[in-house]
C-alpha cells in the first residue's frame, strides 16, 4: 500500500509518515499513485500506524510485513544451523587421503542453506531496495536528509547480495567459503532494527491518537420525549443531550445539564483525583464519570472536541523541526557521508591486499556498525516523547524549541490578573453599615445580583453559591418583600451597577457614582479603607429602599499554586518578575506575597519594552500570560506560554499552552515543563555522546577488519535499541506529584461567617 | 548398528517418553495453531498438514539452538581442552535436575512463574503471541512453533547442556533432532483426539521419561568423569591443539594421528 501523498504548492510530495519531502518515482498522475515513503523506516513505521485496522489494506500491509520478518527468521535459523555444521566441519579439516567428517553431506548441506537462504534474501532484501534506489538515484538535492540513510540501506542490501552471490558461485563449483549466514542474518537485523525504531517512534506519537481513538463511536441521545436513542457521535450536533452512565466514557465535549457525579480525568489532564461535576460544569470527551449518570448538553462536534485539537496540537508540533533535531539531522548527513567514504577507503586497502570479497566484508562492516540511527532519532524521538508526556499533562507543546530554551536559564515574566490570579473576582469581606445586618446585606446583593452578567454579580451569586444558597435569603430572614423584589429585574446603569425601583424607595448594587446619581450620601469607612491598602477593589455599594446597608468588598485571589510556581521557577534558575496594568498598590500586596519585582501601571507596550530590553541581555525570556490580551507580549519572548481555556486553543498562538480544562493547578504545568525540559536536554545530549562515541569507536575497529559484518549489524541494532530505550524510558516527571498550596492563599468562607454574623477574608 | 545410532535411539526414546510432560506448556501452543471444529474427520487432509508445520518450525528452533550450544561448547573446548570433563560433569548435572523435576523431587519452571523475570517473559511471549494471531492463518502454526521451542523448559535445557558436552555442533544438533522428532507424535496425538490418555497414565509414562533423563544424566557423567581425557569422551581436537601431543593418550586414537 501507498501513502496518502500531500502535494505541497511547490508540486513536491511530501511522505505522509514524517512530513518530509519525497520525489516521485514517474512524473504524471501515476506518480502519486506509486508515491514513496521518504525511508523504508517511515514506510515501516506507517505500516505499523495503518496496520491498527486489520481489516484494511493497510493493515494487511502490516500483517504481511510481520509474516515475511517471521518467515525470514526461521528461514535464518535454518541456514545458521547448517552454516554451523559446516563450520565445525572445516574446523577439523581432513588431512590428505582422509575423507570429510560429514563425508557427501557437506556439499548437501551448502545447498541445503543455499535453498533457505534465497527466499529470506527476496523477502527482505527486495523491499529494501525498491524503497531506497530510486530516492538515491533519483532524489533532488534538497532530499539528503533521507537520502543518505536509505543510500546505506541500499548499499548493504546489495552488499548482502553481493555475498550470497559469490555463495552461489562457490556452491556450484564445490569449493569455497560460502556465506549464507552472513547475507541473510545482515538483512534481517537490518530490517528488525527499522521495524524496532519505528514501533518505538510510532508508539510515542500515537498516545493522543490512542486516546482519541479509545473514545466510543456511539452514544444514547435523550430525545424531546425523554426517549434513549443509540446514535453515531458523527451525527451528534451542539445543543443534542446524551446520557453518560457510571464506567462510560464521554465521547464528546459538553456541559452537564442534569446529575451529578465524580468525573475520572486522568486520560485527558493527568489528575488522579476524579472531579466533582454538576449542572453547568464542562466536561470532555475522554473523562469518565465513575459513581453517577449525567445527561450533557453537547458543545463540540466529532473532530473539535479537545482531544481531537490536542492531538492536532502536538502532531503539528512532533512536524516542526526544533534546532537541535536540525543540528543532528546536518551532523548525521555530514556523518555519513565519511562513511561512505571511509567505506569505499576500506574496500580498497583491504581489497587490495586480501582480495575483493574481504574488502566487501570489511566496507560492510564499516557501512552496518556506522548506525545513523542513532543520530537521526536521538533528538526526535526524545522531543516526540517528551511533547507527548506533557500533553498527557495539560501542557501543549506546540514548538519544540521550547525544550532546549527552558532546559537553561534567562527570566521569566508574569503577567497577573488571570494568569497569577484567578480571572473571576471573589467577594472579600462584607462591611455592614451602623446597625446593618450583614445576612441582609448579602441577600439583597443577590437579589440584585441575580439578574445581571457582570463579573462583580457573578462573584456575588458564585459567593452564594458556594454557601449553598440559590436563592435570595428570604426564607432565613423572613422578610417577603425581598422575595417579591426578586421577580423584579434590576435597570442596568452601565458602569455604575444596577438599581432596582422598589415600594420603599430604589434599590441599589454599585458604585459611589451610583449612589451620586441617586443623591444618596456615601459613607466613609475606615474599614474599606484599610481594604484598599490591602489589594482590595474599590466597594459595592449596597441599597435597600434608600437606605445603605453596607458595602461588599471584592478582590482578585492568588491561585493556590501561584506561590509555589513562582518558587519552583526561581530555583529552576529563572528570574522571576511580574508585569500588570493594575494600580500601585495591588501590586505592593503581590510583591509583599510573592516576595518578586512586580511593574505596575504598565501598558501593554511597556511590557512589550521590558521583554526585550530582558532578552537583548541574554539567557530564555519566558512570558507567562493569559493568552489573549497578552498576545503581543507572548510573542516578543523567546518562550510564550498562555493559559487558554479549551475553546480558545484554536485562536491562541503562544508556544506553549496550559490548558485550563477545568482544574484547580493550571500553573502546576510550569514547573513540570521546566523540568521535562531539563530532562528532555539531558537525554538528547547522551543520546548524541553515546550515537557520536559508539560510532566512532565502531567504524575504527569495523575499518581495521576487527569487525565481522554481522556483528557489527547487531550491533547497530543494540546501539537503536539503546537510544530508543533511552528516549521513551520510565516516566520523567513524578507521579501524583502535588504542590503544597500556598499557606498565603485566600479562601472566603462566607457561610461561616455569615452565622457568625460578620464576615472577614479568612486566611489559610 | 553404530554408536552414534545407537545414541541417538536413545534419545529418541528419551525424549518421547518425557514429551508427556510436554503436553502441559506445548499443549496451549499446539491447540492454539490446531483448527477449531471437529478436526478428527478432517484431521489427514486439514489438520496434520498444520501440525507438521508446527512441529517444522519448533523442531528448527531446537537445531538452531542445538548449533549455538554445541558450537559454543567446542568453541569453549578448543580454548582449554580441560574444560572438555567439566562441561560433561555439569551437562549430566542439568539432565539428572531434568529428570527429578520430571518425578516432582525438584520445582519445574511454574516457580518462576510467580517471579518478577517469570512475569517479564510471559510478557514478552504473549506480546509475540498477539503479533502472531494478527498473521494470516496459513502461517500461524510455522509462527507458534517456532515461537514455542524458546519456551523456558528443564527438558530442553538438558538436552542442549548434554549437546554443548559433546563440543561437537553436528552431534549436538542430532541431540535436539531427537528431541524435535521425539516429542512430535505425542503433540500430535493432542492435536488430533483434543486430549490424551488420562491424566494419570499421562504421569506414568512421564515418570518413565524422567527415569529416562536420569539414565541419560548417569551415562553423560560416566563417560566424563570415567574417561582419562577429554578427547576419549567425545570431542575431536584439530590438529594442532596442544592436548594431541599429549604423550599421556593412548597412541592409537584416531583424533592424533
Amino acid at each position: 500500500m501507498r501513502p496518502r501523498v500531500e502535494e505541497s504548492a511547490l508540486g513536491a510530495a511530501r511522505c505522509e509518515f514524517c512530513g518530509l519531502s519525497v520525489v516521485a518515482s514517474r512524473p504524471g498522475k501515476r506518480s502519486l499513485e506509486r508515491a514513496r515513503y521518504c525511508c523504508y523506516g517511515c514506510y515501516v513505521a506507517d505500516s505499523i500506524v495503518r496496520g491498527a485496522d486489520r481489516r484494511s489494506d493497510a493493515g494487511k500491509a502490516a500483517r504481511w510485513l510481520l509474516a515475511r520478518i517471521l518467515i525470514a527468521s526461521f528461514l535464518a535459523m535454518g541456514v545458521m544451523v547448517f552454516s554451523i555444521v559446516l563450520w565445525s566441519s572445516a574446523v577439523f579439516s581432513p588431512a590428505e587421503g582422509e575423507t570429510h567428517p560429514l563425508g557427501p553431506l557437506a556439499g548437501l548441506f551448502r545447498w541445503f542453506a543455499l535453498v533457505l537462504s534465497t527466499p529470506a534474501l527476496i523477502l527482505l532484501g527486495l523491499p529494501i531496495l525498491r524503497g531506497s534506489l530510486p530516492l538515491v538515484f533519483r532524489g533532488r538535492r534538497g532530499d539528503g536528509e533521507r537520502r543518505l540513510p536509505s543510500a546505506v540501506d541500499a548499499l548493504v542490501t546489495l552488499g548482502a547480495g553481493a555475498a550470497w552471490c559469490l555463495s552461489v558461485i562457490h556452491v556450484a563449483r564445490g569449493e569455497g567459503e560460502v556465506y549464507f549466514e552472513t547475507a541473510v542474518l545482515l538483512l534481517l537485523l537490518l530490517t528488525v532494527g527499522r521495524w524496532l525504531e519505528a514501533t518505538a517512534r510510532v508508539r510515542a506519537r500515537r498516545s493522543l491518537g490512542d486516546l482519541a481513538a479509545l473514545l466510543p463511536d456511539r452514544a444514547i441521545l435523550v430525545t424531546a420525549g425523554g426517549r434513549e436513542e443509540s446514535v453515531a457521535v458523527s451525527a451528534l450536533a451542539r445543543g443534542h443531550i446524551v446520557r453518560i452512565r457510571p464506567g462510560e466514557r464521554i465521547p464528546i465535549d459538553g456541559k452537564v445539564a442534569e446529575g451529578i457525579a465524580s468525573v475520572d480525568v486522568s486520560l485527558v489532564t493527568g489528575e488522579s483525583e476524579p472531579r466533582s461535576c454538576g449542572p453547568g460544569d464542562a466536561v470532555f470527551g475522554g473523562t469518565s464519570p465513575v459513581d453517577g449518570t449525567l445527561d450533557i448538553i453537547v458543545s463540540s462536534r466529532k473532530g473539535e472536541r479537545l482531544v481531537d485539537r490536542l492531538h492536532a496540537a502536538v502532531d503539528e508540533a512532533l512536524r516542526s523541526r526544533p534546532r537541535i533535531e536540525r543540528i543532528a539531522e546536518i551532523s548525521s548527513r555530514h556523518f555519513l557521508r565519511a562513511v561512505v567514504a571511509i567505506a569505499l577507503g576500506t574496500f580498497a586497502f583491504w581489497g587490495a591486499r586480501l582480495g575483493w570479497f574481504e574488502g566487501l566484508r570489511a566496507s560492510l562492516a564499516v557501512l552496518l556498525i556506522a548506525c545513523p540511527c542513532s543520530l537521526g532519532i536521538a533528538a526526535p524521538l526524545a522531543i516526540a516523547v517528551a511533547v507527548d508526556r506533557a500533553a498527557r499533562r495539560g501542557i501543549l507543546v506546540r514548538n519544540g524549541d521550547v525544550f532546549e530554551a527552558l532546559a537553561g536559564r534567562g527570566a521569566c515574566f508574569f503577567d497577573k490578573t488571570g494568569t497569577l490570579t484567578l480571572p473571576e473576582l471573589e467577594l472579600s469581606r462584607i462591611v455592614p453599615v451602623d446597625d446593618a445586618d450583614p445576612v441582609e446585606v448579602f441577600a439583597t446583593a443577590i437579589s440584585l445580583a441575580a439578574w445581571s452578567t457582570h463579573p462583580v454579580a457573578s462573584a456575588i451569586r458564585r459567593a452564594a453559591e458556594e454557601q449553598g444558597r440559590n436563592q435570595a435569603a428570604s426564607s432565613e430572614t423572613g422578610d417577603p418583600e425581598i422575595a417579591l423584589a426578586r421577580s423584579t429585574r434590576p435597570e442596568t446603569r452601565p458602569g455604575r451597577g444596577v438599581r432596582r425601583e422598589d415600594r420603599g424607595g430604589p434599590s441599589l448594587l454599585g458604585s459611589d457614582r451610583l449612589l451620586e446619581e441617586e443623591g444618596i450620601a456615601v459613607p466613609h469607612d475606615e474599614r474599606l479603607l484599610d481594604g484598599r491598602r490591602t489589594g482590595e477593589k474599590r466597594p459595592v455599594w449596597v441599597v435597600r429602599e434608600g437606605r445603605v446597608l453596607g458595602a461588599i468588598t471584592l478582590r482578585e485571589s492568588l491561585r493556590p499554586e501561584a506561590h509555589a510556581t513562582v518558587l519552583a521557577v526561581k530555583s529552576a534558575g529563572f528570574d522571576v518578575e511580574v508585569l500588570t496594568g493594575d494600580e500601585r498598590v495591588a501590586a505592593d500586596d503581590l510583591a509583599r506575597v510573592l516576595s518578586v519585582p512586580v511593574h505596575a501601571n504598565l501598558l501593554p507596550n511597556d511590557k512589550v519594552d521590558r521583554v526585550r530590553e530582558r532578552a537583548a541581555r541574554g539567557g530564555a525570556v519566558i512570558m507567562v500570560g493569559d493568552g489573549l490580551n497578552d498576545a503581543p507580549v507572548i510573542a516578543a519572548a523567546t518562550v510564550g506560554i498562555s493559559l487558554a481555556s479549551a475553546t480558545d486553543l484554536a485562536r491562541d498562538s503562544a508556544d506553549v499552552v496550559l490548558v485550563d480544562s477545568g482544574r484547580s493547578c493550571v500553573l502546576d504545568g510550569l514547573p513540570l515543563l521546566l523540568d521535562l525540559s531539563r530532562r528532555t536536554l539531558a537525554r538528547i545530549r547522551w543520546n548524541l555522546v553515546w550515537a557520536f562515541g559508539y560510532n566512532t569507536i565502531g567504524i575504527v575497529l569495523a575499518a581495521t577488519g576487527h569487525v565481522h559484518p554481522v556483528l557489527a549489524a547487531l550491533l547497530m541494532m543494540v546501539s537503536s535499541l539503546c537510544v530508543v530505550a533511552t528516549s521513551v524510558g520510565p516516566n520523567w516527571v513524578v507521579e501524583g506529584e502535588r504542590r503544597e498550596r500556598s499557606p498565603l492563599a485566600p479562601r472566603v468562607f462566607v457561610g461561616e461567617t455569615l452565622g457568625a454574623g460578620s464576615l472577614e477574608r479568612n486566611r489559610t | 548398528m553404530t554408536g552414534p545410532t545407537l545414541e541417538f535411539l536413545a534419545a529418541l526414546g528419551v525424549a518421547a517418553g518425557a514429551s508427556f510432560h510436554c503436553v502441559g506448556m506445548c499443549g496451549p501452543f499446539v491447540l492454539a495453531s490446531a483448527l477449531s471444529g471437529d478436526v478428527r474427520r478432517a484431521f489427514l487432509r486439514r489438520e496434520l498438514p498444520r501440525q507438521l508445520l508446527y512441529h517444522v518450525g519448533k523442531t528448527t528452533t531446537y537445531l538452531f539452538l542445538g548449533a549455538l550450544a554445541g558450537a559454543s561448547g567446542e568453541l569453549l573446548i578448543r580454548a582449554q581442552s580441560e574444560l572438555g570433563r567439566p562441561l560433561g560433569i555439569l551437562a549430566a548435572i542439568v539432565l539428572f535436575a531434568a529428570g527429578l523435576a520430571g518425578l516432582g523431587r525438584l520445582p519445574g519452571t511454574g516457580a518462576v512463574a510467580g517471579t518478577s523475570l517469570g512475569r517479564t517473559i510471559a510478557r514478552a511471549f504473549a506480546r509475540f503471541g498477539d503479533e502472531i494471531r494478527s498473521l494470516p492463518p496459513s502461517f500461524r502454526p510455522l509462527a507458534l512453533g517456532t515461537l514455542s521451542g524458546f519456551l523456558p523448559c528443564p527438558l530442553v535445557w538438558a538436552f542442549l547442556a548434554a549437546g554443548a558436552a559433546r563440543g561437537s555442533a553436528v552431534e549436538s544438533v542430532a541431540l535436539l533432532l531427537a528431541l524435535g522428532l521425539g516429542t512430535a507424535p505425542v503433540l500430535i496425538a493432542l492435536a488430533w483426539t483434543g486430549r490424551l490418555v488420562s491424566a494419570s497414565a499421562r504421569a506414568r509414562i512421564a515418570r518413565i521419561g524422567a527415569f529416562g533423563l536420569i539414565a541419560l544424566a548417569l551415562w553423560t557423567g560416566w563417560r566424563a568423569v570415567g574417561r582419562p581425557s577429554c578427547c576419549e569422551s567425545g570431542v575431536r581436537l584439530p590438529r594442532d591443539a596442544p592436548a594431541a601431543n599429549d604423550p599421556a593418550l593412548p597412541a592409537e586414537d584416531p583424533a592424533l594421528e
